[in-house]
Parts: structure tokens; C-alpha cells; sequence
């Protein structure tokens, strides 16, 4: 898709977005479709991103991670809110982000009162990502109502006033993966080192260590993970063991408040 | 780019067309592929494409599309993103919802009934407010036949027959045989009846396409006479004339470059912008700022009179005067609270539609403003 195009349609969303609630925060896992929305705010603000960026922190992401998150910090000078989520046990997959960050997003949620959260996910990722909305209603409990019609023709968001709960926005919603590293690309946006091989291997998709394994490749640079992703026939989170595990598993996570 | 929803009542094998167009241009890849596979082999007894767009339990298990999904193809060098809607009449909120930014139509009509289903029609009627012209039916099923020319000239007459309807005044019908299941005529041409494959058509049309030149500038916010929002139809070039219709006001715009519809920008005007404004548009474009106005609405239940219009650049308290009728398209008069001004044109890319909703903030119909 045309880069500028898909451009314009965040920078609309999230100015919809702006205009609409009162305290937003972006949750940003250190993978490269929530930095590129990080970016895709600041180059809007010009420069700066005026909303808090919220990590959910296990305590078990890669060391690259914590160092790329650390160096985007400072570079982008960002209010960074580390959600500190607990490892009960020994567990992944299903357990680990269905309880242990779901757990920590409500606290912070709670703590902080935001009334929405852009998050990055794409209609690509999933046969239920698909379905979403640019602006998306969580209850209280932070279950998605899919059942209820999506109110956004028009680019004229329709958003109720909300008692309780919060609303998810989504800018990045029409891309898709190789549209993402296109801007990646183009933009010259940092990534986290993962995404490129190493010894024979690398991160599609990023989870924790627990539960992310990396996929046979030689892509050790963007335009090779283009290249890549131009001849590819599976699933960019192929790589993650929740998405095996069960049936329906995501459709449930997003039930439970998952992103 | 373009964007073609899929219409049709249930069953008719909305899901099954656009699940095969995926498998057929390679735009799926091979795990989810499986996945859907995997489990309609469990649910349904065999592979049945529609459960790569049918996710969620509910669907696969009942067999129906709850929430429209938008799926993107990619074939002879355009991109093509079609939209399953839900065909059930209960769904019929969800059905409206998948019509944002449309440029065309397809109408799947199962050959196997000896009925044009109701439900086929409405959407049709829905398509018109949207200001939809080309309608592609697809004549699904075909394969069930032996003379499947025969059955698609009988279905072709029978839909015929019902379109001469003043209700449906200015469409235009394009006809294509097809098989979703077994993928004949979808991408390539199998059946030498009708017009061709739906591909080759929904390009066709898009090509063939004329739209109206008029910028329209949907303001999102303003600071003394820095804009920024959205520009939804038309162009920008680096120094444009805009009239607000809010304030009766003319302006210069500037902007760092040009810029072509759907795109965000961020302008300058030569002079303060006076009062709040929701929009700036060409000078061209028929606006009305009357207190009442001739509107074509489509109601899909019983609601109050007093109602909230929402449009593409603006909310509007009004009520509607007239006889109402319900799933049906309803000639009347709207009476706006505020002195709103609003486009009055028949092109797809005016911002003359708007949805109509209840107290509660739920979607209880459509319309669009006529002259
Ligand atoms: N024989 C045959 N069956 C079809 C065809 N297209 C769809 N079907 C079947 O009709 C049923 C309904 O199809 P589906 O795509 O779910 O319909 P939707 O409700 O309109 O999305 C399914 O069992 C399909 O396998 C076709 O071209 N030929």
C-alpha cells in the first residue's frame, strides 16, 4: 500500500483520538510496530509525543530489548511508565500474557486514569485482529464486545461517554508487516537488534524470552527482511507459542483485555 | 487502491468468494490457511474457505459472519481490498458499518433459489444512499448446475425484472456466472457467459471511474490560522482558494507541498480564520445552510423523530418530518437545530451522507442530503 496514504490515515486517527479523550497513553512494547507508532507521534507533534508510554515490564524481555528501550528513551525523550507486571511461576504462553500483563495494564490503568490507550496491532496479524476498529470500547473488566456494531464510518468517530473502561486506538491498523518495515525503511525509524539475524536466526515477532522463539533466516538488514517478507508463505507469529497453544487462545486473550 | 464491499443475504457465499479470492491471488499465507482449514474440517465436515474470514468461535460454529472484515489482494498491479459484511438482517448495524470509503459493489445471489432474497435489496438500497452506482452481481452457485447458462440468464432476468424499480434509478448492473466454491470466473475465466471475470471487472470499473475534482478539507483543529485535518477528496496544491461555509469566509491556503485526497494536512490561511469551522471546501460544491432540508434516508428500525445526525465533518441535532417507512429508503425533510451547513450532491466523494443515531449513540439508519 502507499506509504503516504497509510500515513496520513494514523496521523488522522490519532488526532481524532487526541481531540476526543482526556489522558492517552501508548503502549509500547519495544517491537517494531509500537516504535514505529512512537514515531508516527512524534513526527505529528513535531518532535515530541505528548502522551505516556507505557512498557509492561516482566523483568524477562531480551537485554536487547531493555538497552533499545533505554536508547529510544533518551533519543526521543520519552515519559516512559514501566508497568511492572509479576511472574507468578514458571509460566508462558496463554498464562503469562493473558495473567501477568493484563494484570499490569489494569493496575495502570487504574493508577493513572487513562481513558485511552493507542495500541499498535494490524488487521494482517490475525483472523480476529481483522475485525477490529480504529477506535475499539473495553469495559471495565477490559473485555472487548465484539458483538457490538463498529461505530466509525466516515472517519467521524462515534465515542461514547464513558463511566468506566477505556477505548483502544488503533493507527496502525491498515498496515501490514511489509508496509511497516517499508516505513522502517523509508523513515530510517531505529529497531530493536533482534529483528536481525543472528547466527542463522531472528525475531519476526517479538514476545518475552519465555515465550517468542526466532525463525530460520538470513536477514541481517531491512531490506533484506523485505525481501524476506516479499516470498514468505507463514505467519509472522508463527514464532510465538501462544498463538498454538489453544484454540480460539486469542480471541480470548482479547476478551480478557489482552492487545 | 481500491475498496468493494461484498453484499448479499446469508449463505449466498460471501465469505466463500472473497476466501477463495484470497487463496487464488496467493494474498493468504500457508499457516492460516491451515488454521481455517483445520478447524472447518472439525466444525463443518470439510474445507470451507469462509472460515479464514469467520474467526471468531461464534461464527464457525453458527456458520455466520458476525463483525464485517476488511481482507487485502493484490493482482494484475492494484490493490484490492474487499470487505465481508454480515448478511444476517439482525446484523444489518454491522452490514452499514463496513461501507466506509467504498468504491463499488458486489451483490452475491445464490442460483440455487427460485427467490431474489429481501435482504439483497435492502443492501442495495443501502448502496444507493452511499451513492454506489456500479453493482457487480455475482451469480454464485453455478456450479450446482448442469446448464448453468441457462440458470444464469434465468437469475439475470429475475433480478432485472425487480431493478426497474424507481428505487434503484441510476444503478448500473454488471452480471457475472460464478462458482465461489470451485473459484470459476473469480480470478480466471472458466464460464465464456457474462461479463468477464470479477476481477478483471472490479478493476474495470475502478479505472473507468470519474471523480469529482473538490477539495474538501475536513478541519481538525485550528490555531489562529495554522489548520490541520483531513483532506478527503480532491487536491491541494501549494497555494489553493477554500471557502468556510461556517462564516461565509474566502481564503487563501498555503501548504509545504501538494497533497492529493486521503491525505493529513497541515495548512496555513492568509488571513485568521473567524469562528469555529468545521470544514473548508472548493467553491464549487453546492452547500446549503437552510433550516430544513430534502434528505433520502434509510431507517432500519422504528426511532424517535428527534435524532443526531452524524457527518463526515460535523454532529447535528435534528428532526425528521414525513412519512417514515422502515428497511426501506424514505423521501423527507430534515430540520436542523444549529445552522449547519451541509453538501448537497449525488458524488460518491461528497460529504453529503451521514448516519443517523438514537440517544443512545446506536446506529439506526442512514441518509444523505439531495437537492
Ligand atoms: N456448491 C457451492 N456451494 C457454495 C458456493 N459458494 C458458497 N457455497 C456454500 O454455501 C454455504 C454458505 O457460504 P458462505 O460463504 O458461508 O456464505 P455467506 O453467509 O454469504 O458468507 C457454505 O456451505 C459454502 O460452502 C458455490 O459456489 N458452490
Amino acid at each position: 500500500m502507499n506509504l503516504n496514504y497509510l500515513e496520513s490515515r494514523s496521523f488522522y486517527i490519532i488526532k481524532e483520538a487526541d481531540k476526543r479523550f482526556n489522558k492517552i497513553g501508548v503502549l509500547w512494547s519495544m517491537g517494531k510496530d509500537s516504535t514505529a507508532v512512537l514515531y508516527l507521534i512524534r513526527k505529528l507533534f513535531e518532535g515530541e509525543i505528548p502522551y505516556d508510554v507505557i512498557n509492561i515490564d516482566n523483568g524477562i524481555d531480551f537485554p536487547e530489548s531493555y538497552r533499545f528501550r533505554d536508547l529510544i528513551k533518551d533519543m526521543w525523550n520519552i515519559k516512559l511508565v514501566i508497568a511492572k507486571s509479576k511472574i507468578k511461576k514458571e509460566i508462558s504462553g496463554f498464562a503469562c500474557c493473558g495473567s501477568n500483563k493484563t494484570e499490569a495494564l489494569k493496575e495502570i490503568l487504574k493508577k493513572n486514569r487513562y481513558d485511552a490507550l493507542i495500541v499498535s496491532i494490524r488487521r494482517d496479524e490475525h483472523g480476529i485482529r481483522a475485525k477490529e476498529s480504529y477506535f475499539s470500547k473495553r469495559d471495565a473488566s477490559m473485555r472487548w464486545n465484539y458483538k457490538e456494531p463498529r461505530l466509525e464510518l466516515f472517519g467521524n468517530f462515534i465515542v461514547d461517554n464513558l463511566k468506566e473502561g477505556h477505548y483502544r486506538v488503533h493507527p496502525l491498523l491498515d498496515w501490514s508487516e511489509l508496509d511497516v518495515w517499508r516505513y522502517i525503511k523509508r523513515e530510517k525509524i531505529p529497531v530493536n537488534p533482534l529483528y536481525f539475524s543472528k547466527d542463522g536466526y531472528r525475531y519476526r515477532s517479538l514476545g518475552c524470552t519465555h515465550c517468542t522463539v526466532p525463525v530460520r533466516s538470513d536477514a541481517d538488514s531491512i531490506d533484506k527482511i523485505i525481501y524476506e517478507l516479499k516470498h514468505t508463505k507463514t505467519e509472522e507469529r508463527g514464532g510465538r507459542d501462544q498463538d498454538k497453544e489453544k484454540e480460539y487462545i486469542m480471541q480470548r486473550l482479547r476478551a480478557m483485555g489482552y492487545m | 487502491m481500491i475498496r468493494a464491499i461484498v453484499l448479499g443475504d446469508k449463505d449466498n457465499g460471501k465469505s466463500t468468494l472473497i476466501g477463495n479470492m484470497l487463496i487464488l491471488t496467493k494474498s493468504i499465507s500457508r499457516d492460516r490457511l491451515k488454521e481455517a482449514y483445520r478447524y472447518s474440517s472439525k466444525i463443518a465436515k470439510r474445507q470451507e474457505h469462509a472460515f479464514i474470514l469467520d474467526s471468531f468461535e461464534e461464527e464457525r460454529e453458527e456458520g455466520f459472519t458476525l463483525r464485517s472484515t476488511e481482507y487485502k489482494i493484490h493482482c494484475n498491479n492494484e490493490d484490492i481490498t474487499l470487505i465481508d459484511v454480515p448478511g444476517h438482517k439482525e446484523l444489518i448495524e454491522n452490514m452499514i458499518s463496513g461501507f466506509n470509503n467504498v468504491d463499488l459493489a458486489l451483490l452475491v445471489i445464490s442460483a440455487e433459489s427460485d427467490k431474489i432474497p429481501e435482504q439483497a435489496f435492502n443492501h442495495l438500497k443501502i448502496a444507493r444512499i452511499f451513492g454506489l452506482k456500479d453493482i457487480i452481481f455475482c451469480i454464485n452457485k453455478l456450479d450446482l448446475f448442469d446448464k448453468p447458462e441457462r440458470r444464469f440468464e434465468y437469475i439475470k432476468n429475475l433480478i432485472q425484472d425487480q431493478l426497474n424499480d424507481s428505487s434503484y434509478n441510476g444503478l448500473k448492473a454488471y452480471f457475472i456466472p460464478i462458482s465461489a466454491l470451485k473459484g470459476y470466473n473469480l480470478v480466471k475465466r472458466y464460464y465464456d457467459f457474462g461479463e468477464g471475470t470479477v476481477i478483471d471487472k472490479i478493476i474495470e470499473l475502478k479505472r473507468s471511474r470519474k471523480k469529482d475534482s473538490i477539495a474538501r478539507f475536513v478541519v481538525n483543529s485550528i490555531e489562529k490560522n495554522r489548520l490541520e485535518g483531513f483532506l478527503f477528496s480532491g487536491k491541494l496544491s501549494k497555494k489553493s482558494k477554500l471557502y468556510d461555509p461556517y462564516n461565509n469566509e474566502d481564503y487563501a491556503v498555503y501548504t509545504d507541498k501538494s497533497y492529493s485526497s486521503f491525505s493529513y494536512v497541515k495548512l496555513r490561511t492568509d488571513s485568521i480564520i473567524k469562528g469555529n469551522t468545521k470544514l473548508l471546501i472548493d467553491r464549487r460544491a453546492t452547500i446549503s445552510k437552510k433550516e430544513e432540508e430534502k434528505a433520502e434516508i434509510f431507517l432500519i428500525k422504528r426511532a424517535a423523530r428527534d435524532l443526531t445526525l452524524s457527518l463526515y465533518y460535523d454532529r447535528l441535532e435534528a428532526s425528521i418530518k414525513g412519512d417514515i417507512k422502515i428497511m426501506d429508503i424514505s423521501n423527507l425533510k430534515i430540520s436542523k437545530s444549529e445552522a449547519i451547513p451541509v453538501e448537497l450532491s449525488e458524488s460518491r466523494e461528497s460529504l453529503s451522507r451521514f448516519i443517523i443515531l438514537d440517544k443512545d449513540n446506536k446506529i439506526v439508519g442512514i441518509g444523505r442530503f439531495v437537492r
